[in-house]
């Protein structure tokens, strides 16, 4: 039945808006309580605090924003919640309006002194709350339970340091500075803490890093000297903080890594922890005036909110004098109960896990700061900011988007170079600074820089981000896309950081680039300067394992999955330097050879070979098979919008080539709805039957890749048809791949298979050719055959070990190679981590890893290379083209490569119990070379 | 319902809500549990995709949101061919929550996508609803010459504030430093 489309309102009518509505929901205002208008507007008002870059209009519009609140925050009592709820929202979720926001309270307390009584309480009392909570076994059970809910929140201490910030500037109105009391309160628990423990105590570094960095808040509105005072012994008092265990280099959690000494790595890694302290003090100079804070970081409200202050105390019926109120010492939890402390905070729990690393992108290139240096209060500061808002304004990326790039506007003025400001433009600016032309100095820091800094930081945190990828990624897509004139030369100088460091990049941060980089150009035509790249491919044209060209491979093969090889042929373009020319482009063909994604290099030859194998290497049959594949092989060169399921070469139909008939009856058996069970093991039994009149055909190798390969042919639609089909048979299937046949997925009146009687080899031999098969059908797909391998583990027809053995092939080495058999591991070992017996998986896994690097040292040496850990960087055109020496540096690249693998893993799944550790001392102590083995085993101790 | 009541337990709006088209036409129809299952549903509607975008690219997309149970092509009703919708059902509600949070907005196949939370698939909804088959509003523009307007951007961060909420003066809240919107390489 045809349903007009003006009938029903579609979704897309409605946000349309060139097509007309039929109700103008506009027009038909509903009549709002103004009570509920009212408090929707202060609050909406109250949000937008701070975004002003004019300083006299946004006290001004502060001022303003007041009255309503003195003047309703009694009589209303929504209005009045409403308002503590948003003004505690923004502490937690943009920190960077706070100083903004107490300027708010400060008025409305010279109007109406209750306003900021309510609110001093209110933020006094949820931080009580969240001190409470730490002591609360069960709340914090309760959130392991409530699990999404709560990993979105940074966690306790981290919230507590945003009250903090609040609190300090507010202390103008609180009685007898009774706010550096609770900042005396937290320093010196966290000495206590720290001194009480042997080693590190993740919980004190950050009540200890949290309190100071919130310090200089206490003179944000206090420019009393009284005040300086107090600071001053807080600083004295935090002297006595003792930083434990920093004579580890943490090398498993470090996102580049020399390759004993083979390179130099970018930056030296700098813990946030050591960098605190000397911050403050250079902060605080050596005056102890904290001239370097004044005017220098916070905006300077005083000027404009003492007058408005002043006068509306003139006009203050109820008293003339600024009242304060008192602040009550907060109740903090015992030592033992802190000591015992699990966070499920993310921020809270990335403290406790591992001190925490700063990392750094810009900086490393340039002559001067783009950044604030990490050495410095400011560097610490702003980091620390967009850390807070990215965590916590996670449920909307573009906001959080937002308030990253317009975070200059809280802080001082000229403290950041003019928005957008290129690098050419700051050289210069830097030159004039060098020449005493500008004096003073100007800045040389760009936000835009401070604001992808920070969200890559989060995307390349170890051992894990805080939140999944693609809410980083999508916050920098925003980013890039509402200011791409500014922002994309800035990403453009990240991705070039992390290329030119490639070499050095942990292996699972460089998964984390890839995808990230192709989902940012997806988003953006997948325009990309790909002209900088051709020489590195050109040079690593024969090493298939070297970082650089591994990645521009992977990266094409990626940007293929999420979108097709035309579109991406397309984008190898650039731009023609000579401007005389009529073709403005200049086609990068180097980069089409990466636009054949297959598994294994040489297809045609592995996809021939592997059929004759499969019918029995008879010479007939292979001329057969060979045509087959070279007829497809040219259709897929010459059409470019072939599509992935044109591109399978399905042979077991083929009329010249043996049991053809008993292969149509399985597509028609497979194609059909579902079958009995009994019909299944009729069609088995036939299979055997005719394949065992072909002594050359290896029986069950057939079975398992004709009915295999012909599900995939059938469902190759796309994943999900195979899938369904595959869903569909599980019990079938689980028969025939030898393994355990779940019970439960008969129903009522099924035929029930009994159990084949096979030797664990013979099971072993099936289960690794429905690999096999997989592999072969969807050669010209990697990311597809993968998928359905997964979806084989899920159903358990397919043992994740066979699939793990196969990744780990050392002719192939499918796990550093291609990026689809990357993640696809990380996804079967993250799904089977949390069965029964996954320590076993895992062991197994760390020995093939360790036999791989054994094997490779020993293919190096068998081709006398002095030092197989020496990797060689420089070799000659002449060189590129001897295999020998290419296969001799690409195997020293296979074995870093491998090595990184088998970091990454010990971070991952290296803490199960005391005994599994031991296991995998046992495993690593095989490792043939010193060296590596010290190196390695080195991990062991930091898990 | 709480979720019609204004909220300010956070600074600003969650995206992890219905969209303003189920919530509207929930309160017209004064049926509310569609919004309810919607809320907590593990299926979330994908619209304005392109006719030539696989369910192979959906997946690569939205599996970054968590595990896909399955994807649901829109297809013509007549033609069964793909008309620019889909649905995804994830096999926790945590993935349809993160795909309104983080996908909305980004781009596949140079279409930027609207993405919906999803009350639940029923058998038949897979079809377009247009006259010739296809999806009745993409047909709407296309007979009326319009194109489909794309995501809308504002010009640049700091020219934030102009229009974007009214202060309680009734004025146009905040000023900014504006600056134009110009697309951009990563030239640099």
């Amino acid at each position: 039945m045809d349903i007009p489309s003006g009938n029903k309102r579609t979704r897309d009518e409605f946000e349309d808006e060139s097509v007309p509505h039929d109700i103008d929901f506009g027009s038909k205002k509903q009549h709002v309580d103004p009570a509920t208008e009212l408090i929707s507007n202060v609050c909406k008002d109250i949000r937008r605090i701070g975004e002003n870059a004019n300083l006299a209009n946004q006290i001004d519009d502060i001022s303003y924003i007041s009255n309503p609140i003195v003047a309703e925050f009694e009589k209303i009592d929504k209005l009045r919640t409403s308002i503590l709820d948003t003004l505690y929202a923004i502490t937690i979720e943009q920190p960077q309006k706070i100083t903004s926001l107490s300027v708010l309270v400060l008025i409305c307390n010279s109007k109406n002194f209750l306003v900021s009584k309510y609110v001093i309480e209110y933020i006094h009392s949820k931080a009580q709350g969240l001190l409470d909570s730490v002591g609360d076994v069960s709340t914090d059970e309760n959130d392991a339970q409530k699990g999404a809910a709560s990993t979105e929140d940074a966690g306790p201490f981290n919230n507590i340091k945003s009250i903090l910030k609040f609190l300090a500037c507010l202390s103008p109105i609180v009685e007898n500075f009774v706010v550096v009391n609770l900042f005396r309160q937290f320093l010196n628990l966290a000495v206590e803490l720290q001194e009480g423990q042997e080693g590190r105590c993740g919980i004190a570094e950050e009540i200890f890093y949290n309190t100071l960095i919130s310090l200089p808040y206490l003179m944000c509105n206090d420019h009393s000297s009284e005040m300086r005072d107090h600071c001053n012994e807080l600083v004295e008092l935090a002297s006595k903080f003792t930083i434990k265990g920093n004579d580890s280099p943490c090398n498993l959690i470090q996102p580049f890594d020399s390759k004993l000494d083979n390179f130099e790595i970018p930056y030296k890694p700098k813990r946030m922890i050591d960098l605190i302290y000397p911050s403050i003090l250079k902060l605080q100079g050596e005056d102890k005036s904290w001239n370097n804070l004044h005017n220098k970081l916070f905006l300077n409200f005083k000027e404009f909110v003492d007058p408005i202050i002043e006068n509306a105390l003139k006009n203050n019926t109820i008293s003339n004098e600024l009242i304060k109120h008192s602040l009550p010492q907060l109740s903090l939890p015992s030592k033992e109960q802190l000591v015992s402390f699990k966070p499920q905070g993310l921020i809270d729990s990335l403290w406790t896990k591992n001190t925490r690393f700063l990392f750094q992108v810009y900086n490393t290139t340039t002559p001067f700061e783009t950044v604030p240096s990490l050495k410095s209060y400011h560097g610490l500061l702003f980091r620390d900011l967009a850390f807070d808002i990215l965590t916590n304004l996670s449920f909307n990326k573009n906001e959080a988007s937002i308030q990253l790039s317009i975070l200059d506007l809280y802080f001082a003025k000229n403290l950041f170079a003019p928005p957008g400001s290129s690098i050419d433009q700051l050289s210069l600016v830097h030159n004039d600074n060098v020449s005493g032309e500008n004096n003073p100095p100007l800045s040389t820091w760009k936000i835009e820089d401070i604001a992808v800094e920070s969200i890559l930081t989060m995307i390349f945190q170890l051992p894990l981000p805080l939140h999944h990828e693609i809410y980083y990624y999508t916050v920098l897509i925003v980013c890039c896309r509402e200011s791409p004139e500014s922002i994309a030369p800035v990403f453009g100088r990240a991705i070039r950081f992390f290329y030119n460091n490639l070499e050095m990049m942990d292996y699972e941060l460089k998964i984390r680039y890839l995808d990230w980089m192709t989902i940012q150009i997806s988003n953006f035509e997948f325009s990309w300067k790909w002209d900088e790249w051709v020489n590195d491919s050109k040079k690593f044209r024969n090493l298939r394992y070297h970082p650089k060209r591994n990645f521009i491979k992977n990266l094409i093969a990626k940007e293929i999955r999420l979108s097709n090889k035309n579109r991406i042929r397309e984008s190898f373009v650039t731009v023609n330097p000579d401007p005389n020319v009529t073709e403005s482009l200049i086609l990068l063909d180097e980069f089409y050879q990466y636009l054949n994604i297959s598994l294994f290099p040489n297809e045609s030859k592995y996809i021939i070979s592997y059929d004759c194998d499969l019918f029995g290497n008879n010479d007939e049959y292979k001329e057969i098979l060979a045509k087959l594949e070279y007829e497809r092989k040219e259709k897929i060169s010459t059409s470019n919008t072939i599509s992935p399921q044109e591109e399978l070469v399905y042979v077991f139909s083929n009329s010249g080539l043996p049991l053809n008939e008993i292969s149509k009856t399985v597509y028609d058996f497979i194609i059909a709805s579902w079958k009995p069970n009994d019909e299944f093991k009729n069609l088995y039994d036939q299979i055997l039957e005719s394949v065992s009149e072909h002594p050359d055909i290896n029986t069950d190798k057939f079975l398992i890749n004709l009915i295999f390969q012909t599900y995939a042919y059938i469902g190759s639609r796309s994943i999900y048809s195979v899938v369904s089909l595959f869903e569909r048979d599980i019990v079938k299937l689980q028969f025939l791949s030898g393994v355990e046949i779940n019970e439960e997925k008969y129903s009522g009146t099924d035929f029930k298979f009994t159990k084949l009687e096979l030797s664990e080899t013979q099971i072993a031999n099936r289960q690794r050719w429905i690999v096999d098969s997989i592999f072969r059908i969807w050669i010209r797909q990697p990311q597809v055959a993968f998928l359905i391998l997964e979806y084989l583990i899920e159903f358990g027809i397919l043992q994740p070990q066979y699939l793990i053995e196969k990744a780990l092939d050392v002719n192939h080495n499918l796990i550093v190679d291609n990026i689809s058999c990357m993640e696809s591991i990380n996804r079967v070992l993250s799904n089977q981590i949390k069965k029964e017996g996954s320590d076993k998986l895992i062991l197994n896994l760390f020995d093939s890893i360790v036999k791989n690097i054994n094997q490779t040292l020993n293919s190096l040496r068998e081709a006398e290379v002095d030092n197989p850990l020496k990797i060689v960087t420089e070799f000659s055109e002449e060189e590129i083209e001897n295999e020998d020496v290419m296969e001799r540096i690409d195997n020293q690249w296979l074995l870093f490569e491998y090595k990184g693998l088998l970091k990454s893993y010990l971070r991952k799944f290296g803490e199960f119990n005391a005994n599994y550790k031991d296991s995998i001392k046992t495993i690593f102590d095989e490792l043939s070379d010193t060296t590596l083995k010290d190196d390695i085993l080195n991990w062991l101790d930091e898990i | 319902m709480e979720i019609l009541e204004e909220s300010y337990k956070h600074s600003v709006e969650r995206l992890d809500r219905p969209s303003p088209y189920l919530i509207k036409k929930a309160v017209r129809r004064q049926n509310f549990e569609n919004l309810s299952k919607a809320m907590h549903s593990k299926t979330v509607y994908v619209g304005n995709l392109s006719h030539f975008t696989t369910e192979e690219q959906i997946h690569e997309l939205f599996s970054s949101c968590g595990t896909i149970d399955r994807i649901i092509m829109g297809l013509d009703r007549n033609k069964l061919t793909p008309c620019g919708f889909c649905f995804v059902i994830y096999k926790d509600e945590e993935g349809s929550l993160n795909a309104m949070k983080y996908l909305k907005g980004t781009m596949l196949d140079s279409h930027t996508l609207e993405i919906d939370l999803d009350p639940g698939f029923r058998e038949g909804r897979q079809f377009g609803r247009g006259i010739y088959g296809g999806q009745a509003s993409q047909e709407v523009s296309h007979d009326n010459g319009f194109q489909r307007r794309k995501f809308d951007y504002r010009g640049g961060f700091r020219g934030r504030g102009r229009g974007r909420g009214r202060g309680i003066r009734g004025r146009d809240g905040f000023r900014g430093r504006g600056r134009g919107f110009l697309r951009g390489g990563f030239a640099g």
